[in-house]
């Protein structure tokens, strides 16, 4: 390669590097700030702060959904094995809304330590499979309430993000 | 198939407004990146075409003039007979591209 | 190392020349798989365990998405050969693959946003993953509206080259968003060192459809290149030979 390409490469190189860091320290820099996300185990030890805006998330705790018979209102626990918390949440919830699985709530926590959520949303894993595949698993691996397809290692990888938003 | 019915197909169990409006927009855009290259050839064309009749054009025009400035010695004009042959078919040709673009427009 | 036939490669006549040969290729095999692996999505596959009949939309998203984020780094690759090489041709790739990858990035957002209204219940949030697409999105609109808004070839050549350079440190943040950050986007399915998260029956069809519509842009791209060359070479002689 001849000197005037050589000069225009290490040009191109240092512009990559360069724009690369800057926005990698951006990032870094934002991290927590990106997310606003606690964890149920943040919560109940009162590390997130009271009356702010953040998202929250957890796998819903089976046997812990109370619907109100006569409003939408509904109440349940999510947990991420480390600790968990209570949500209170007013409105339709997602299909996907499950006990054992995952959810993720936008809103606010309040002096009692209730998570009042304004919008409550289903997640879900990257696994897609028939129902019958997924049936034979449960028949093979009792379920221990969270309804998840090979459930040691799903559960521990949503826990794992679900754990590392901060 | 996994539907039992084409009315089953199409309901996808309730879901049906969701996935066929995703298959909708995506047969937009297939839509898009077939017809916008038909498109720009015939812009490209067009363009090419236009390049080459200005060319001939300019071609013509300069011929013309050069054997006009030639001919200001009357002597020469006449004692040169290619000179005025030139001339005639310059002027023929300019005319005929006249017409052209009269009938193109 | 024999530059020359890397030379040879930048040659607009050369790449025309060539590339009409694959066009019929391009053409047929790009049908008939995107064809084969939809219908086979749509009608001969089993709806998922959790997700029920909306996760057939998948079969459209994850190509566009896969493309949307590789065709910005073919960009990149582009920019980079203008930018030390100063091929031409070069940068005549990188000018039509824009809107071409644009357009995936859309129907990449768009068939997200309509699948995340039955799973997750909302058709947007601001998540790393959903907001670094959006943001390649608006990288892909500015690098065509840069082209645009200069009138010099070659000074344009220049602008859009670094513009998808700066841009490009998005691609590994797009990848990585749903590692490295908690997202309600899930993580990957299709996985480089590990077995796909997703039962045979439904990832045939996947694949198929992955392979289908990279051939298709393929396909565009060459067409539009093509188009690109006649333009940019009207002047000389092979050209309006051609054209006439």
């Amino acid at each position: 390669m001849n000197a005037v390409r050589k000069q225009r490469l290490i040009l191109v190189l240092l512009l990559l590097a360069g724009v690369g860091l800057a926005v990698a320290l951006m990032l870094f820099a934002l991290r927590e700030n990106i997310n606003h996300y606690f964890s149920p185990a943040q919560m109940a030890a009162g590390e997130a702060p009271v009356g702010q805006r953040m998202r929250g998330g957890g796998l819903v705790v089976p046997g812990s959904v109370e619907r109100d018979t006569e409003s939408l209102k509904v109440s349940f626990r999510i947990s991420d094995g480390a600790g968990e918390v209570t949500v209170r949440y007013e409105g339709i919830l997602p299909d996907l809304f499950v006990e054992g699985s995952g959810v993720v709530a936008l809103g606010k926590l309040s002096n009692d330590g209730v998570f009042e959520a304004s919008e409550v949303l289903a997640k879900h894993d990257e696994n897609y499979m028939p129902p019958e595949v997924q049936k034979a698993i449960d028949d093979a691996h009792p379920k221990s309430g969270y309804s998840k397809p090979a459930a040691q290692t799903t559960a521990q990888s949503e826990l794992r993000s679900l754990q590392d938003g901060s | 198939m996994y539907f039992d019915s084409w009315s089953g197909f199409l309901a996808m169990e309730g879901h049906g407004l969701y996935v066929w409006s995703a298959y909708a927009v995506a047969a937009v855009v297939i839509a898009y990146n077939l017809i916008s290259p038909v498109m720009a050839k015939r812009q490209v064309v067009a363009q090419v075409r236009r390049q080459e009749r200005l060319v001939k054009r300019k071609v013509v025009v300069n011929d013309f003039k050069v054997t006009t400035d030639s001919g200001n010695d009357l002597e020469q004009r006449f004692a040169n007979p290619e000179s005025a042959q030139q001339k005639h078919r310059a002027e023929r040709q300019e005319e005929s591209l006249e017409s052209v673009e009269g009938s193109a427009q | 190392m024999n530059w020359t036939f890397f030379h040879k490669l930048g040659s607009p006549k050369w790449f025309y020349d060539i590339s009409g040969k694959w066009l019929p290729w391009l053409q047929v095999s790009s049908l008939v798989l995107i064809l084969v692996a939809l219908v086979w999505g749509l009608a001969f596959t089993p709806p998922d365990y959790l997700q029920g009949n909306s996760y057939r939309i998948i079969f459209i998203h994850v190509p566009a998405s896969f493309l949307a984020q590789a065709v910005y780094m073919m960009m990149a690759t582009a920019a980079a050969v203008t930018l030390i090489w100063k091929i031409k041709l070069a940068d005549m790739a990188l000018k039509v693959m824009a809107p071409i990858g644009a357009s995936f990035c859309i129907l990449s957002l768009a068939t997200g946003a309509i699948w995340g209204q039955p799973t997750w219940g909302t058709w947007w949030v601001w998540d790393a993953r959903l907001t670094s697409m959006l943001i390649l999105l608006f990288l892909y609109i500015g690098i065509i509206a840069l082209r645009g808004a200069i009138h010099t070839t070659e000074a344009a050549a220049k602008a859009c080259a670094i513009l998808s350079l700066v841009g490009v440190v998005n691609i590994p943040i797009i990848k990585f968003s749903v590692d490295w950050w908690n997202t309600l986007h899930q993580g990957a399915t299709l996985k480089l060192t590990e077995k796909p998260s997703m039962a045979p029956e439904m990832l045939w069809p996947l694949l198929l459809a992955i392979l289908g519509f990279y051939l298709f842009f393929t396909l565009v791209m060459v067409l539009r290149l093509r188009i690109e060359i006649l333009s940019r070479e009207r002047k000389t002689r092979w050209v309006k030979e051609l054209v006439s």
